[in-house]
């Protein structure tokens, strides 16, 4: 693979040598718009946001290169940088607004575009830089000016732009930014939960995004020499960034080049051809129909399916993720803590240590329903404390509650004395508390090994030594045979052991398991129960929901009883199994026998 | 600051907005439905008002009689459209029908660009100069004509979804898609129908704007941006924000018009829409979403 | 005494997930049967693969004699079968009557009112609240109107997922009552249920169901321990 990059490079520094200058600027165009699109990936592709306004940033930097040459007689060689970074605040802007207000999806895609569409028409409307018939930049010819008379050094200028878009998505790809942000993609609630401040990545993905692509507007501006408002701040520009990526495949190194060489000699040929003929907007049928046709057959873009095809031919395994390299003796050789925070003692509970966790008052409702009333709760530390509750009882809602995922109305949480209440999911993981889901939510194209990796780098932010810290976790919960399976191909008993693993990489003091036993035959029990004895003997305190009568008695050392939202009894096992109020509600007359295994 | 100018642009507004709301109302019901956002939706318009063209230069049909072979037009390619890319994509993640339906709109477009080239024309009507006078503003009789067709329009589809079976097994669909499912509804016939519901619905409001807004391959996109800011403000899925959103934002722009320059009416939807975005993104009858 | 209702080798899941595989049940007319069982041992899923709201993997279904499995949800409602889902599944922003009138859609319009009439008579909450909207009833209205939906379907077998969840005991023995009454007049239902004293308490034929799916056991009477 390697070599064929290199190959490639080599073919088209060559290149100039032997094209006509037509053939040259098709070239620069491929390469220009391959820039554009490989910037736009970066927060389109590989952070999951689909922006379809990114014009705006091609326009920002562009207008402010172009004024400060114009008007104060700057470089654009500097200018191209106070351009980006005007086009990376508005972009910070953008992403602030959208992403600190929960903007998604189709809302987030109208945001981009309400903004690049203000920005169009209010550069429309400013005659001091140009109106509605733009700004146009006399020819000079001086380098100095970010002027060439040969074309072909454009065509270096724009390779070496989209080598550069395509370095930056390459460095963040392999490093914890880029894993973060493939995890944010999957599944940000599940990203949150393990450490990863979403608004933040997203942010810095969205500011890179822009910065690059306002350098892109400098070169539009110099190599055109004429920026209209229209032209440049408009839909059809954005539609033609993000096409390509799209096509090529998003969230890859090489898709957005790809689409380029695809999509634009297809343009150019049939505006050349078809254009001649009065019919302007063919190429943009094909654009059509090509988008869709991706959507339907080849949803992830043509470069992974290439790659997968070429993949079976050279039977190589398929590689998931940056490659680890070759021959590094010590991921092995280190016998790391795997669980529990350094500071904490495995072993039996020293008796007079302050509770890890405190839930004092702790209330919550939705609507008109009182889901949670009330309820004051404590785990000492090294405990094993059972929740338990019909459903509907509202144990889900107190996880919830503690993990950051909600807010209580009243009442007040504190993790090792200290207040968590507010703290947004990401940070409460930071401060060692863990939680897994009632249905279990894996990354699912990621493999068993990346999945945990992303818990790992909670605490290692270098990602290959996150790498073989999660390899060490993986091999704790029993899939070191699993580890480079795809999480979406697991079963039931794996996922659950998978999102086990991913919450121990965070290497917690409490960990809080809901409901891991859901659905599992007595033999995957047995293990999971062996498996959470474990990693409590390693010293992590753990509170579990369980509906699993034999599994919670075996397990607690204590057990709390939840009904509508209340606590209605509270205390050994022994005792919960013999309540009356615990019985009546829930239990029946049946489990009053039921040993403790 | 004229008051008679205020006061035309605030009548005019209103007049307009009937359209405004029929746009809407065929977006909220697609929407509401499905939880598809039709990217295409001012491309169809737009091709309702080809259509329309079409029948009056041809067969000199006047657009206030067209409309109905408009809607009718419409209707088959929404029905077309649903049942053979967008039921494709029901399950897939937002984004790729997103995508999808700007696919559509980019075909839309262009195949209008290709068969009708881009001047900008307009449908000659006979009602089309006369105008009415009430007091010191007058009202565009064409403008009056469509707004009480745009009004009639919606009143029918409202009885069409509270009093018959059918509608009100798409309400149902739309309310609780599960729950339809549950009793039996075969949910992808509902589906067709809504989107083609909604397609009719911009093919019929295309026709009767006509002939009094002149228009071109590229107005597709900005009548649909516009028919995402009212559906927006008005709540997404919500039959009367789509009507009052409606409303609302022709009124805006057109007052928008007389205060500040003509060119910068849209400055005005695009703002509002940041701000219900951010603030009140279920718009303003529309149900809070988790 | 043929089955109404006869389950062989049921398998069905999400995905890649099998969350019942090798099922089978016989629910004779007239019956009233409890599926119970833990959390996640496949009951929801059991009920959705006899109604046609998940694809059958292996294994049939048959109903009156006819094979059921591969048909689609309508179809089924068609054929005789109304589901009860759990978390009721109503349509909130519409009134109890037209949720009502909805759940008789697939049945013969000349009976419709007549079935109408004989819902407000088990219900007679749900007449009082007619006009009301079915998103403001509280958690008990909303059962017996979701059970009143089904029942407007005319149906020869009634579904039901877990119709106490969330409810007060006086609540759950209002509509117990009425379910016994209506199993009484001759309606084969089906039930599933966490809630373990409950089934004592409904007189029912039980089955279990193991955690994970495997086979079922027959039928036998009251009490059998729920394995887990």
């Amino acid at each position: 693979m390697r070599w064929a990059v290199v190959a490639a490079l080599a073919v088209l520094l060559a290149l100039p040598a032997v094209l006509s200058s037509y053939a040259v600027t098709i070239f620069i165009l491929i390469f220009f718009y391959g820039f554009l699109g490989q910037a736009w990936n970066i927060v389109g592709g590989y952070a999951g946001q689909l922006s379809v306004g990114h014009a705006a940033f091609v326009g920002v930097g562009g207008y402010t290169a172009a004024m400060l040459s114009i008007e104060a007689g700057l470089t654009p060689w500097v200018g191209m940088f106070v351009g980006a970074a005007l086009a990376a605040l508005l972009g910070a802007i953008i992403g602030y607004l959208g992403f600190r207000f929960g903007l998604r999806g189709f809302y987030f895609v109208l945001l981009t575009v309400a903004f690049a569409e203000i920005c169009r028409i209010a550069v429309s409307n400013i005659d001091a830089i140009g109106g509605a018939l733009g700004l146009y930049i006399t020819f000079t010819g001086d380098p100095r000016q970010f002027q060439f008379r040969d074309g072909r050094v454009y065509y270096y200028i724009a390779l070496a732009l989209m080598l550069a878009a395509t370095a930056t998505a390459w460095a963040i790809e392999r490093q914890r930014f880029g894993i973060y942000l493939a995890a944010i993609r999957e599944d940000e609630a599940a990203a949150e939960a393990l450490g990863v401040n979403a608004l933040k990545y997203k942010m810095l993905a969205m500011v890179v995004s822009s910065f690059l692509t306002g350098l892109g507007g400098t070169f539009y501006a110099f190599y055109l020499f004429s920026l209209q408002p229209n032209t440049l701040f408009g839909i059809p520009l954005s539609v033609e960034i993000i096409i390509r990526p799209i096509v090529g495949g998003a969230g890859t190194l090489l898709g957005p080049i790809l689409g380029s060489f695809i999509l634009t000699p297809l343009a150019e040929l049939s505006r050349l051809y078809l254009g001649q003929g009065g019919l302007h907007g063919a190429h943009l049928i094909a654009y059509g129909v090509l988008l869709i046709g991706v959507v339907l057959f080849l949803p992830e873009g043509a470069y992974p399916r290439l790659r997968r095809v070429l993949q079976r031919r050279s039977r190589v395994p398929p590689v998931s993720g940056p490659p680890h390299p070759k021959g590094c003796p010590q991921e092995r050789s280190r016998v790391a803590p795997v669980s529990g925070h350094p500071r904490s003692e495995p072993g039996s509970r020293p008796p007079l240590q302050m509770p890890v966790l405190v839930a004092r008052g702790l209330s919550r409702r939705f609507g008109g329903l009182q889901a949670v009333a009330g309820l004051d709760l404590a785990v000492e530390h090294g405990e094993m404390l059972g929740l338990i509750g019909p459903n509907g009882a509202g144990k889900t809602t107190v996880f919830n509650l503690l993990s950051g995922f909600l807010t209580p109305d009243a009442g007040d949480v504190s993790f090792r004395d200290r207040s968590i209440v507010g703290l947004p999911p990401h940070a409460i993981c930071r401060l060692g508390l863990a939680r897994t889901f009632q249905i279990v939510r894996p990354f699912p194209r990621m493999s068993v090994l990346e999945n945990v990796r992303v818990g790992a780098l909670a605490r290692h932010p270098q990602a290959l030594e996150a790498r073989a810290r999660a390899r060490d976790v993986v091999e704790r919960v029993g899939l070191g045979a699993r580890e480079h399976v795809t999480a979406g191909t697991l079963t039931l008993a794996e996922r659950k052991r998978l999102e086990l693993g991913r919450a121990l990489a965070t290497e917690p003091t409490l960990l809080l398991l809901d409901e891991v036993m859901a659905g599992l035959n007595p033999t995957e029990i047995e293990t999971i129960i062996r498996l959470i004895r474990g990693i409590h003997a390693s010293g992590v305190s753990i509170l579990l929901i369980e509906h699993n009568m034999r599994a919670v008695m075996a397990l607690s050392h204590r057990i709390v009883v939840l009904s509508f939202g209340e606590k209605i009894a509270e205390g050994t096992p022994a005792d919960i199994a013999n309540h009356p109020k615990v019985i009546e509600a829930y239990l029946g007359d049946e489990y009053v026998r039921a040993a403790p295994a | 600051m004229d008051v008679t100018l205020v006061l035309q642009g605030l009548l005019s507004g209103l007049l307009f907005g009937g359209v405004y709301s029929l746009m809407a109302v065929g977006l909220t019901l697609i929407f509401g439905v499905m939880r598809v956002v039709n990217f295409a939706h001012g491309d169809m318009m737009v091709w309702g008002m080809y259509l329309s063209y079409l029948l009056a230069t041809r067969a000199g049909i006047d657009p206030y009689l067209s409309f109905v072979v408009c809607a009718a037009a419409l209707f088959a390619l929404g029905l077309l459209v649903q049942r053979g890319l967008v039921d494709r994509v029901i399950d897939a993640p937002h984004e790729m029908q997103i995508l999808l339906m700007l696919g559509v709109a980019l075909v839309l477009e262009n195949l209008a660009l290709v068969a009708f080239g881009p001047e900008p024309t307009r449908v000659r009507s006979p009602l089309g100069a006369a105008t009415l006078w009430l007091g010191p503003v007058f009202v565009d009789i064409a403008r009056l004509v469509t707004f009480v067709v745009a009004v009639l329009l919606t009143v029918a589809l409202s009885l069409f979804l509270y009093r018959t079976d059918l509608g009100r097994t798409i309400r149902a669909a739309a309310d609780n898609t599960y729950g339809a499912l549950v009793i039996g509804t075969d949910v992808r016939r509902v589906y067709a129908v809504a989107f083609g519901v909604g397609a009719a619905c911009v093919g019929a409001a295309g026709a009767l704007v006509s002939s009094i807004l002149p228009f071109q391959p590229p107005t597709g996109l900005s009548l649909s941006v516009t028919s995402f800011n009212i559906v927006i403000i008005g709540g997404m899925g919500s039959l009367l924000g789509a009507l009052i959103g409606g409303l609302l934002v022709s009124v805006a722009e057109s007052l928008g018009a007389v205060f500040l320059k003509p060119s910068l009416k849209e400055l005005v939807s695009f703002s509002l829409l940041i701000v219900i975005l951010l603030f009140r993104p279920a718009g303003l009858f529309g149900k809070r979403t988790s | 005494m043929s089955a109404l209702l006869r389950l062989d080798g049921l398998e069905a899941g999400y995905g890649d997930l099998t969350a019942v595989s090798g099922v089978s049940l016989e629910v004779r007319r007239g019956e009233a049967v409890a599926l119970i069982g833990a959390n996640g041992a496949g009951k929801t899923t059991t009920l959705r693969a006899i109604c046609g709201l998940l694809p059958v993997r292996a294994g049939r279904i048959e109903f009156e004699g006819a094979r059921l499995d591969g048909l689609g949800s309508a179809q089924i409602v068609a054929r005789g079968i109304a589901h009860v889902p759990e978390g009721r599944q109503l349509f909130p922003t519409m009134t109890v009557r037209d949720n009502l009138e909805l759940g008789g859609r697939a049945a013969d319009r000349r009976h419709r009112d007549d079935t109408l009439e004989l819902v407000f008579t088990l219900f007679p909450r749900l007449h009082e609240r007619e006009r009301q909207l079915a998103g403001t009833l509280s958690g008990g209205e909303q059962q017996m109107c979701a059970i009143g939906r089904g029942l407007m379907a005319r149906p020869r077998l009634l579904l039901l997922d877990e119709p106490s969840l969330g409810l007060a005991p006086v609540t759950v023995k209002l509509i117990f009552d009425t379910l016994r009454r209506v199993n009484g007049d001759g309606m084969t239902i089906m039930l599933v249920e966490q809630n373990v004293p409950l089934r004592s308490s409904s007189r029912t034929e039980a089955t279990c169901s193991r955690t994970g799916g495997s086979c079922s056991r027959g039928r036998g009477r009251a009490s059998g321990r729920t394995p887990t």
